[in-house]
């Protein structure tokens, strides 16, 4: 469902990804690893279209598309989703009305009856129960007020509302506590199915305690050096990146 | 035909009205006396204080002239509704009461046009030029008395209103009397529409002891209006006064609210919006001065700018020294949408003891872009997003309406003004 293709990326005028391949299929699930700085977030946000993010060279294809030129809102019409490493606080943006809204994009973009008020409430009830939420967050804004841990479910709840086909978490593991990491990565396992792909971006092996790729990807300096299976994983929690550096 | 700001062509005006016996009485004496006041400050300039960021270039520009009488034209007035029931109009059409277009007044409210009466038992504090060019060419005002006690459900709406081609000065004024314990809605709906034409309009209002008053002053006139108005309110013990305006008329529009906090516990809560495009300018001048003990004041205003206009908020919030254990807040906040679009703000606070607490603070910006990123990730269009951000600016003050039937009003005026200027 993605292929990127020998992708270049400078963000404002400094490179940061130096060639990346990489082929997500339908039912898979893909873990990129790498320290800080190798060029994660970066990708993550290439994929979704962020200004700032300019492709040199290369490509991304979604579904056999090319998406360099779509509006981050056709890419996540498309089905492309990415959890926020950093989670944007809006004020003033009620939270239901903000994910009723991006819904009914969906729903309109799809074209299915959009749903009013009282149906989506119902909708989102038990979507919060998934991870753990109760409905007060709902009257506030989006992620006004939200520890760290609330910020991350709220990326969940998102997830599991808007349904997406690719799912991209970046580091959704990173500040959270053990109970917090258990319900984000139940979160995940329960989303997994044949026809979605994900995309986790971490730093830590940890959360790949919980959910488990069926690829692991080492990124250093904008290039993935190694690719492996999960127990790759473990070996980065042993020895660290420094092995692969050279 | 006047210029608007010439002071020897008011000094013409003056001069005529005299020689022709239009003032009698005692109010002759009162337009005499503001007349010289007025000759002696003269008109302000951008060297005044509280003057320095309003556009005094385009009114330099404008010439116009008074209406001269008093006569009943019809009027092609539009209803403007507000969804209130139990809603009383009282009518100005060009400057003029008009008392066959007002609605009858329930029992407990009354409305006099007797002007000794209304010029006579003024409460000023300190007059600008325009407030006294006001009492001195006022032709017609209203004072409107709440009775003690009076606890209603009616609202009391002031329409401003105002039609024609001819570029006129016209000079409203206003007496609002709310005695003791008495608790009321008064709302200014100012709908003005003459071309090229100038509103010098003054409010005054007395909230006795205990007494309570929600006033929302709603400015929707045509954009090619200039209108300075100039409300002040004296608040006795233990009163409450809450005010909210709304703007997005005039092509100048300058609101100046002078609050004199007299008795103890007094408090009062300001809120304002104003919404700008094109070369529009919207301009705050707000005094408020604490003098009685235990008093508390709070302000918010927000501004939306866009293309070309501009913006000024001038806030003075003054402690005098026996105001003890006052509680005072002042905010301003400003989105800016267009790279051409400006805003001057400069809150202030004078505090002359030490028994108080006191917040102040204003912010002014463009609309987030890594907000706008975050909803399109989403799958909502740059547009939606955009709408979304620029309503979630405001809904604090919108949501803090309490009047419910103004509140859906002036939602729905400001999707309009976004729609009808922003495509969203």
């Amino acid at each position: 469902m993605l292929k990127i293709k020998n992708l270049h990326v400078k963000v404002d005028d400094k490179k940061i990804l130096n060639g990346i391949n990489l082929h997500i299929k339908e039912g898979e699930m893909h873990a990129i690893m790498g320290l800080n700085g190798s060029g994660k977030s970066t990708l993550a946000n290439t994929i979704t279209g962020r200004e700032n993010h300019t492709v040199i060279a290369g490509d991304i294809l979604y579904k056999n598309e090319s998406i360099l030129e779509w509006a981050p809102e056709d890419r996540a019409l498309a089905g492309i989703f990415m959890s926020f490493q950093y989670p944007t606080v809006i004020p003033g943006v009620n939270t239901t009305y903000f994910l009723r809204a991006a819904v009914n994009a969906q729903r309109k973009h799809n074209n299915k009856k959009e749903y009013d008020a009282a149906t989506f409430l119902k909708l989102i009830k038990s979507k919060l129960e998934e991870v753990e939420m109760n409905t007060s967050y709902l009257k506030r804004s989006v992620n006004e007020g939200f520890s760290g841990g609330e910020k991350k479910r709220n990326e969940i709840l998102q997830l599991l509302c808007l349904e997406p086909k690719l799912a991209i978490m970046d580091e959704t593991d990173s500040g959270l506590d053990i109970d917090a990491l258990k319900i984000i990565a139940n979160g995940i396992n329960n989303y997994k199915s044949n026809d979605r792909g994900f995309l986790v971006i971490t730093h830590y092996q940890r959360l790949l305690k919980y959910i488990k790729p069926d690829i692991v990807h080492v990124l250093i300096d904008g290039q993935i050096v190694k690719t492996g299976e999960k127990e790759l994983a473990i070996e980065l929690e042993e020895k660290g990146y420094g092995w692969l550096a050279s | 035909m006047a210029s608007v700001m010439n002071v020897s062509d008011y000094k013409v005006e003056y001069d005529k009205a005299i020689k022709h016996n239009l003032y009698t009485g005692k109010i002759s004496d009162i337009k005499k006396q503001a007349f010289e006041k007025f000759l002696v400050l003269g008109l302000p300039t951008n060297k005044w204080e509280s003057w320095r960021h309003t556009n005094l270039s385009r009114l330099n520009n404008l010439k116009a002239s008074s209406f001269n009488s008093l006569k009943n034209t019809s009027i092609g007035f539009n209803e403007n509704k507000i969804p209130i029931n139990k809603l009383i109009d009282l009518v100005f059409y060009n400057g003029i009461y008009r008392k066959d277009l007002s609605s009858k007044l329930p029992k407990g409210i009354s409305v006099s046009e007797n002007l000794d009466s209304i010029l006579e038992n003024d409460h000023v504090y300190k007059e600008t030029p325009f407030d006294l060019l006001n009492t001195t060419f006022l032709k017609s005002g209203i004072k409107i008395i709440m009775e003690s006690n009076l606890e209603t459900d009616h609202a009391v709406r002031i329409i401003y209103n105002s039609s024609g081609t001819k570029s006129k000065i016209i000079y409203p004024r206003v007496i609002v009397n709310i005695n003791e314990s008495a608790s009321c809605t008064l709302i200014e709906h100012h709908v003005n529409d003459i071309k090229s034409s100038f509103q010098n309009g003054v409010t005054r209002i007395s909230i006795d002891k205990n007494a309570r008053l929600e006033h929302f002053k709603i400015q929707k006139n045509s954009d090619s209006m200039i209108d300075m108005s100039s409300t002040s309110v004296k608040q006795d013990q233990g009163s409450n006064y809450n005010y909210f305006q709304y703007c997005d008329g005039s092509e100048i529009g300058r609101s100046r609210i002078h609050i004199v906090m007299e008795g103890d516990g007094s408090t009062c809560q300001l809120g304002g919006i104003s919404l700008t495009k094109d070369i529009q300018q919207i301009d705050n001048s707000i005094i408020i001065e604490h003098k009685g003990k235990h008093t508390t004041s709070s302000q918010i205003f927000k501004s939306i700018l866009d293309d070309s206009s501009s913006g000024v908020f001038d806030g003075k919030v003054i402690i005098r020294e026996k105001a003890i254990k006052t509680d005072a807040a002042q905010s301003n906040k400003n989105l800016i949408l267009s790279k051409n679009a400006g805003m001057n703000s400069n809150p202030q606070m004078e505090i002359y003891n030490d028994d108080v607490k006191c917040t102040h603070g204003s912010s002014t910006g463009e609309l987030d872009p890594e907000a706008l990123f975050y909803m399109r990730s989403r799958g909502l269009s740059l547009v939606s997003a955009k709408s979304l951000l620029i309503r979630g600016f405001l809904s604090d003050l919108i949501d803090d309406i309490n009047h419910e039937g103004l509140r859906k009003y002036l939602l729905i005026e400001f999707d309009n003004w976004l729609v009808e200027n922003h495509k969203l």
